[in-house]
């Protein structure tokens, strides 16, 4: 059923392996820890990576490690949440449009068109700027600026199944809208919505990056690793690894992202293909 | 074979195929010796899973490369099946035209028909047609308004235009040899005997050799010479005709089932696959003896032209 | 028990202009018969199928059932609606929810009109895989691990699970191998006469409507005409 041979590349392996160290490192960020993140320690600021300090330490003589490990909770927690919310959200609606059409269509897709026009990262700034900076309104911003793109792909999937043959004979032996729609469209789509779903996680996490480095979205002294990049703007031309390291990490964890992401693409198609054969 | 010899026929010479990934790995075909001779239209029936689509795949040398193949199909001087899929394409695709099944899904939707017919003419290094060649081809199966057919897209086309359109550019390079996959399965009376009626068109006019997969009986009655009835990855018979000639008791269980004969079943029974101790018709055959049951008939010869793998005729 | 009044219907095609299918067809199913309805490809005939169904509107006319108009249905009377009448589509392959095995799909019947108690869903399922011979075991497949065949008479067996009174057939072997052909025939006949089952047959081949149906409309340019 599904293209097992996907899951045997190096590129799908190594993703693998960086998003499960980046997860355990988060989860288990208390008791590895060397140092807290959180205490400063003047007489030991601007560190050089070495042996006590294992990736240095910053402006304040926090210890980068730590900082690292602690940021990847909140990078990967911000991002699951956002994304997660914005499938969900974009689900329903894209459902609701697809399956009824008529009235709840037009004016969904009339919705939706006033959501794209609008640029993104200048709708978050702004209301990340009228809320006021801050987590609830960081996830805020997100959220709407994200569903729009799910539920216009889950709106399009819906009115492919639902010129199935397969819903119509599902209607002909009685089942209700509610339950075609949560037993029977839902799942058929689960593929696209997982690939969705990660790809979507990686976006989040730029522009977490971005608005946190801005000013707007996780404030410090949080260790998220975007405000360790935004920290380390006044410092970066002598000691470059306050930069390098948590800028790293943003990367490593994207590349991981859309490498599953596309991994499962890749499974997945060639069993769509498969069928239709 | 005794003797290869360098002709256009298809000499298929003991084939199995099997694909280890299906449920149980039976063979899908087993012992495939037949041959296609040129110039002669055969048609290949049987039910769906018999393996009849399989056998022509292999023929055209595009078996998916999981499957594990024996045996030989030998056409011109080259072995099909061990030749690399690179040489098939630049020298031998060119004498092969395919009729696929459905004309709707066939032609590319963003393409006008002219520039189709052109990439055809290009993979063929044959360089495009003039508008009077397609003009003579198309006109001769009964399409009208030519130059307008030639600068439509496929969806501003009926399907029975489509149909024509495919029949016309399978044969557009003059190929050996022309395959049809199931041309009328599914349609309605009216448009079946267009078909049948343009590939006896092909036949008469352009390319005498054909290979149609059918299960539409009276169909190779109005166009075939040979046909080849399978079962189980088997070849039961090959006959000249199924209606007066046809000697095989699924041969005749299948003409019985016939709308017109009044729907009679083959008999149920439990599907044995693979297991070669047996006749494979065996258990839904109401002729079977007990030597039935326990050996395997081969294909014996009644005679020039016709085959037969029943001990009623050994 | 079944009749649609006037029904009309049109596509609007490229040019806007509207392209009538349905011309005020009128079509009455009475108990116990067999309606045989012929017609050639992309003449309207699984359009009135639909329609009778319920799963597309008319432009004009109205279905009844029971002296009822389907359009004045609530839930409750679709769900006796589709307890009564059931179809049979002409692609088996596409027919099934491909995640399910079949077993699930039917076991899906049972759960929406709780038919019976979950502990006896085999019993009450075994009792209809009975009259179209399934094996059990074919219900742990997946649809695109059965033929054409099987599914067909699968989906026979779960229009059976309901009783229903009314069967439309929208072309069920015209994608079938001839021998298999048969065999759904066979069957169908085999219900008519033990389940006193009234179909609504549709087809494009004539051969088989003559062998099976008592009275057969022909649908020719959007208008019902009776052949004899």
């Amino acid at each position: 059923m599904i293209n097992k041979t996907v899951f045997k590349t190096i590129k799908f392996k190594l993703a693998v392996l960086i998003l499960t160290t980046i997860i355990i490192a988060g989860i288990a960020a208390p008791l590895l820890v060397p140092f807290n993140p959180f205490q400063p320690d003047i007489l030991h600021r601007l560190q050089f990576p070495g042996a006590t300090h294992l990736f240095g330490t910053d402006s304040l003589g926090r210890d980068l490690f730590s900082r690292i490990l602690f940021g990847s909770r909140y990078t990967i927690l911000l991002a699951l949440l956002s994304s997660l919310a914005a499938v969900l959200l974009g689900t329903a609606i894209g459902c609701l449009a697809g399956y009824y059409g008529k009235w709840p269509d037009t004016i969904i897709m009339l919705l939706s068109n006033i959501f794209q026009g609008i640029p993104g990262i200048c709708f978050m700034v702004a209301i990340a700027g009228f809320f006021g900076p801050g987590l609830p309104s960081l996830l805020t911003a997100l959220i709407i600026t994200s569903w729009v793109d799910f539920s216009r792909i889950i709106r399009t999937e819906t009115l492919k199944l639902k010129g199935e043959p397969f819903i119509e004979g599902l209607i002909c032996i009685g089942c209700s809208n509610r339950r075609i729609i949560i037993n029977h469209i839902v799942p058929n789509m689960f593929s696209s919505l997982l690939i969705l779903g990660t790809m979507r996680m990686s976006r989040s996490i730029l522009s977490i990056s971005a608005l946190s480095f801005l000013g707007l979205g996780v404030q410090p002294p949080a260790p998220d690793w975007s405000v360790m990049v935004s920290d380390a703007l006044v410092y970066y031309r002598s000691y470059p690894h306050l930069l390098l390291i948590p800028g790293g990490c943003i990367l490593a964890l994207i590349y991981s992202l859309n490498a599953v992401g596309e991994s499962l693409r890749e499974a997945f198609d060639v069993r769509f293909n498969e069928v239709t054969r | 074979m005794k003797d290869i010899q360098i002709t256009s026929d298809f000499c298929v010479d003991h084939l199995c195929v099997a694909f280890p990934n299906s449920m149980k790995s039976a063979n899908v075909l087993s012992d495939i010796n037949v041959v296609f001779r040129h110039g002669i239209a055969a048609a290949v029936i049987g039910e769906s899973g018999c393996g009849k689509s399989v056998l022509v795949l292999a023929l055209l040398g595009l078996l998916p490369k999981y499957a594990s193949v024996h045996g030989h199909i030998f056409y011109n001087s080259f072995d099909v099946l061990s030749v690399p899929f690179a040489i098939i394409q630049s020298n031998l695709s060119k004498h092969w035209g395919i009729i696929p099944q459905s004309p709707s899904d066939a032609l590319n939707p963003i393409r006008k028909i002219k520039k189709q017919f052109d990439d055809i003419g290009k993979n063929a290094s044959r360089g495009n047609f003039s508008v009077e060649e397609l003009c003579d081809s198309l006109t001769s199966l009964g399409l009208s308004d030519i130059e307008r057919i030639l600068q439509s897209y496929p969806h501003e086309l009926s399907g029975g235009m489509l149909q024509r359109i495919l029949f016309a550019m399978a044969v557009c390079c003059e190929p050996e040899w022309v395959f049809a996959d199931e041309p009328t399965k599914g349609l309605d009376e009216q448009s079946r005997q267009q078909v049948s009626h343009n590939l006896l068109h092909l036949k008469t006019k352009k390319t005498q050799s054909m290979i149609l997969i059918t299960h539409d009986l009276p169909l190779t009655e109005e166009i075939c010479e040979v046909v080849v009835v399978m079962y189980a990855g088997e070849i039961m018979e090959i006959t000249n005709s199924v209606y007066t000639n046809g000697l095989h008791p699924y041969t005749r269980a299948l003409i019985a089932a016939l709308p017109i004969n009044g729907f009679n079943p083959i008999p149920d029974g439990p599907v044995k696959n693979g297991s070669s101790r047996q006749c494979r018709f065996a258990p839904h055959c109401a002729y079977a003896s007990k030597q039935c049951k326990h050996s395997h008939p081969n294909l014996y010869s009644v005679d020039d032209m016709h085959k037969v793998r029943c001990f009623l005729y050994a | 028990m079944l009749e649609a009044r006037n029904i009309t219907k049109s596509w609007q095609n490229k040019a806007g202009s509207p392209n009538l299918v349905l011309d005020h067809c009128n079509l009455k199913l009475k108990q116990g018969q067999s309606l045989g309805l012929m017609g050639t490809s992309g003449s309207g005939k699984s359009t009135l199928a639909r329609i009778l169904l319920g799963l597309a509107s008319p432009d004009i006319g109205k279905i009844f059932f029971d002296g009822q108009p389907l359009n004045s249905f609530n839930r409750k009377n679709w769900l006796h609606f589709r307890r009564r009448v059931q179809f049979i589509s002409q692609s088996p392959e596409c027919f099934w929810e491909p995640r399910f095995t079949v077993g699930k799909s039917l076991e899906e019947v049972i759960k929406i009109h709780s038919l019976c108690r979950k502990d006896e869903w085999t019993i009450f399922i075994d009792k209809y895989l009975y009259w179209v011979k399934i094996r059990r075991q074919l219900l742990s497949r997946y649809p695109h691990q059965l033929s054409g065949g099987e599914l067909q008479r699968l989906s026979i067996c779960r229009s059976l699970l309901l009783e229903p009174q009314i069967l439309i057939l929208d072309e069920p072997v015209s994608m079938l191998d001839v021998s298999v052909q048969a065999q759904i025939m066979q069957l169908l006949r085999k219900l008519k006469t033990e389940k006193d089952m009234t179909y609504l047959f549709i087809s494009h081949d004539r051969t088989i409507l003559q062998w099976f149906c008592d009275e057969t409309l022909n649908l020719r340019q959007g208008k019902l005409f009776v052949s004899e």
